[in-house]
């Protein structure tokens, strides 16, 4: 068999791994960030969300290869990481729940002029995603996928869930998170 | 088109500040390790106890060949049965997740729930033997039936923990068809 025929089952399976592994590279790339953040509506404990955000690399990382296109890849992601959250917060330690305000760090994050106006936007920031994660779970789902700019029929693709519920839910989860932010204000 | 300051202020803040990423591939690499060393294991220690058993033909080593082929032939059952998507996050919804998560914590609670009361029979009888037998006595006999004791209550315990996901589930289910 020529060595160079594109259609020799090695070569074949070393250019499929090699595409798979650029996939997930350019994934994580695109949407490390998201799922950190997703991370932070299932779990409050920085150490335990790392693991959850590892968790989730991994969990797409093995789902990948069988990704045949049947959704966007973004809902595709999604997907994955909403399923590895609701099973990290399934199985979480009641110890976890205790803990009331997310760690903060010892030093700025962002040493940049102006430490007020920055230290307002990161209490803000805090103040939303502590709200986030007190609301009951059907619903923090929606508000993170909202917050992450999927359209309201992604949202429901990536739940399972119609669209016109989805309407519902976010209009009840908006609410709720409303009066939490005023009530903490 | 009207903006919705609102959102848009709550998009701004939930953008705003994300901690610094874990090593994301640290998992998989771990994992891949995991694989590799559980197949080279297999195939080192699968041939090497037949030869032993074939050439000793003693029962120790006959039994751990059969053990160790009994073992390797459940562990690739179960690892086919999981890769053949028992579980497969692309064709999953988060509802169809959690329905599924729903009867496995309910399958777990069932299975748990029938361990512990098996254990509860044989540790019942197993020191009824004891009682009756107990010129015999061992130091070695008491603590089996500490031992079978102290995992009942790791079997209740786990049942515990089964039974508040299974109700966390079901909640998470009822609120997403309501």
């Amino acid at each position: 068999m020529d060595e160079t025929d594109p259609l020799s089952g090695d070569l074949v399976s070393d250019h499929m791994r090699e595409t798979t592994e650029a996939r997930f590279n350019r994934i994580l790339h695109e949407y490390g960030t998201a799922l950190s953040r997703l991370a932070f509506g299932y779990e409050k404990v920085a150490g335990a969300r790392q693991e959850l955000t590892q968790d989730i690399a991994l969990a797409i990382w093995q789902a990948l290869p069988h990704f045949r296109g049947e959704c966007s890849e973004r809902t595709f992601i999604y997907r994955i990481a909403h399923n590895r959250g609701l099973s990290h917060a399934f199985r979480r330690q009641p110890a976890h729940e205790a803990l009331d305000e997310l760690p903060r760090p010892l030093e700025p994050v962002d040493p940049r002029p102006q430490p007020e106006e920055q230290l307002a936007i990161a209490s803000q920031r805090d103040r939303l995603r502590t709200a986030i994660q007190r609301l009951p779970l059907a619903y923090r789902q929606v508000v993170m996928l909202l917050l992450e700019e999927l359209q309201h029929a992604e949202i429901g693709e990536v739940l399972g869930i119609s669209e016109s519920n989805v309407a519902v839910r976010l209009n009840r989860a908006r609410k709720l998170l409303k009066e939490a932010l005023e009530a903490r204000s | 088109m009207t903006i919705d300051n609102e959102l848009e202020t709550w998009r701004q803040q939930w953008h705003s500040e994300t901690e610094p990423l874990p090593e994301l591939k640290r998992k998989i690499k771990r994992q891949n390790l995991r694989t590799v060393a559980a197949v080279v294991a297999v195939c080192v220690c699968l041939p090497l106890s037949t030869i032993e058993a074939l050439r000793t033909r003693s029962s120790f080593a006959i039994g751990l060949a059969s053990g160790i082929a009994f073992s390797s032939a459940l562990m690739g059952s179960y690892v086919w049965w999981v890769r053949r998507g028992a579980w497969k996050p692309t064709a999953q919804t988060t509802l169809a997740y959690a329905e599924l998560s729903y009867k496995r914590a309910v399958a777990k609670a069932r299975s748990l729930r029938f361990a512990f009361y098996f254990l509860l029979i044989a540790t019942t009888l197993f020191a009824g033997f004891m009682a009756w037998n107990w010129k015999h006595f061992h130091v070695r006999d008491g603590a089996i039936v500490a031992a079978m004791v102290l995992e009942m209550l790791l079997f209740q315990r786990l049942r515990r923990r089964k039974l508040q996901e299974m109700k966390e589930t079901k909640k998470l289910i009822d609120d997403m068809k309501e």
